[in-house]
């Protein structure tokens, strides 16, 4: 990859990543230490509390008055508002981007997030929640970072960069009738894990997005055949609506390494349980985070 | 009369859907059933459901389609599956599977 490249994708001021994030993943293995974050997060960001409270009451619980955090927590659970808070914070971070194409790239991050939280429910492997959510959403995140003009504009192409520009992220008129700038030779995995190493993530999720593209040489740990599998079934569903959605390969090595085939019993694949949970929450998840 | 069987949010449930599978919560780590399969939903039951952080049930709901439309929608399912999978191995065993299961998935809903 070239390094001049990745250097300026992790320098673009804009690529400030939201902290509660890493505070979350932090504290996932001490409930108590993990609830004092949501609650100190909450009392403190009157915005996003309200859009929780909007999210709960969107979740069949209008009738209950929601005042404060410890309400929110009790009556949805603290599990379902630590995943709320790292959609809507990731949402935020790649909304306030919008370069031209930030919402295709946006829906396909949410689908393949959405189903990769739900795959580590389904596979064995230990993989927790949060981390697969995580990693799942931010896998293609270099390429928001090629996007902005702070990179495109280096390369020639669309939302070339101005001095000085305030809004430097947003798509202005003409940009979709520029050419896309040309990526071609870019390793967008290795940009990605780049981008997540700056940002201080977990090793274990920038190494798993790493080695999204190569998950039959993927290390022990299962969270890179996670991401394999989880891109896979995105668009063998056409979970983010893409035209150009082609599934070429399933590794059979990610698949033993999760539990979904082989092992003691020879389990065959069996995906057919949760594709209609997956469907299901990745449009739910479109109309709360889109 | 012909039904068929949905996954859906609990925000998109409404009065009087009939359950297509039981409902099961976990309290302290106890698993209980709340509801069995075939259970048609009430308000009641919807609170319930919210209260125990139930977020997707399976239901299951009249098909008013014709038999000409279910053929219809199933081949333009099974097309754009073919189209997904053109450039995919099915000699490979794993490959063979996901493609069934996601044709089987997808064109029956």
């Amino acid at each position: 990859m070239n390094q001049y490249l990745g250097e300026r994708v992790i320098d673009n001021p804009l690529l400030v990543f939201p902290d509660i994030v890493s505070r979350i993943l932090a504290t996932l293995d001490d409930a108590e230490a993990s609830l004092g974050v949501l609650v100190d997060f909450l009392d403190n960001e009157p915005d996003v509390m309200s859009r929780m409270v909007l999210l709960a009451e969107q979740s069949g619980l209008k009738y209950f008055e929601i005042s404060n955090s410890g309400d929110l927590i009790s009556l949805v659970g603290a599990s379902r508002v630590r995943r709320w808070l790292l959609i809507d914070s990731i949402a935020a971070f790649a909304r306030g981007h919008r370069y031209a194409g930030w919402e295709d790239f946006w829906r396909h991050s949410l689908a393949t997030g959405v189903c990769g939280e739900e795959l580590s429910l389904y596979c064995t492997g230990g993989i927790l929640p949060e981390m697969a959510l995580v990693a799942s959403l931010l896998h293609d995140i270099g390429q928001l970072g090629l996007f902005s003009r702070h990179v495109s504009g280096y390369l020639g192409g669309r939302g070339d960069a101005r001095e000085g520009d305030a809004r430097e992220g947003d798509a202005r008129e003409g940009d979709a009738a520029r050419p896309e700038p040309d990526f071609s030779g870019v390793d967008r995995a290795a940009l990605s894990a780049l981008v997540c190493q700056s940002w201080g993530l977990p090793d274990r999720i920038c190494l798993a997005i790493r080695q999204q593209d190569a998950p039959d040489a993927a290390s022990d740990d299962p969270l890179g055949c996670l991401l394999h599998v989880a891109n896979v079934l995105t668009n063998a569903l056409d979970l983010d609506g893409g035209e150009e959605n082609r599934v070429t390969n399933l590794s059979s090595p990610a698949c033993e390494k999760l539990g979904l085939i082989g092992g003691d019993s020879g389990a065959r694949l069996d995906l057919m349980p949760v594709f209609g949970r997956i469907t299901a929450r990745v449009r739910h998840a479109n109309i709360s985070f889109l | 009369m012909k039904t068929r069987t949905h996954v859906i949010n609990l925000t998109e449930a409404v009065l009087e859907m009939v359950l297509a599978e039981p409902v099961d919560a976990v309290n302290s780590g106890i698993q209980s059933q709340l509801f069995p399969a075939g259970h048609q939903l009430t308000e009641d039951s919807l609170l319930q459901l919210a209260l125990s952080h139930i977020e997707f049930i399976s239901i299951q709901e009249p098909d008013y389609r014709s038999s000409a439309q279910v053929a219809i929608d199933a081949a333009v399912a099974a097309h754009r599956v073919m189209e997904i999978f053109s450039g995919a191995d099915l000699s490979n065993p794993v490959m063979a599977v996901l493609f069934d299961q996601v044709l089987t998935y997808r064109s029956t809903q």
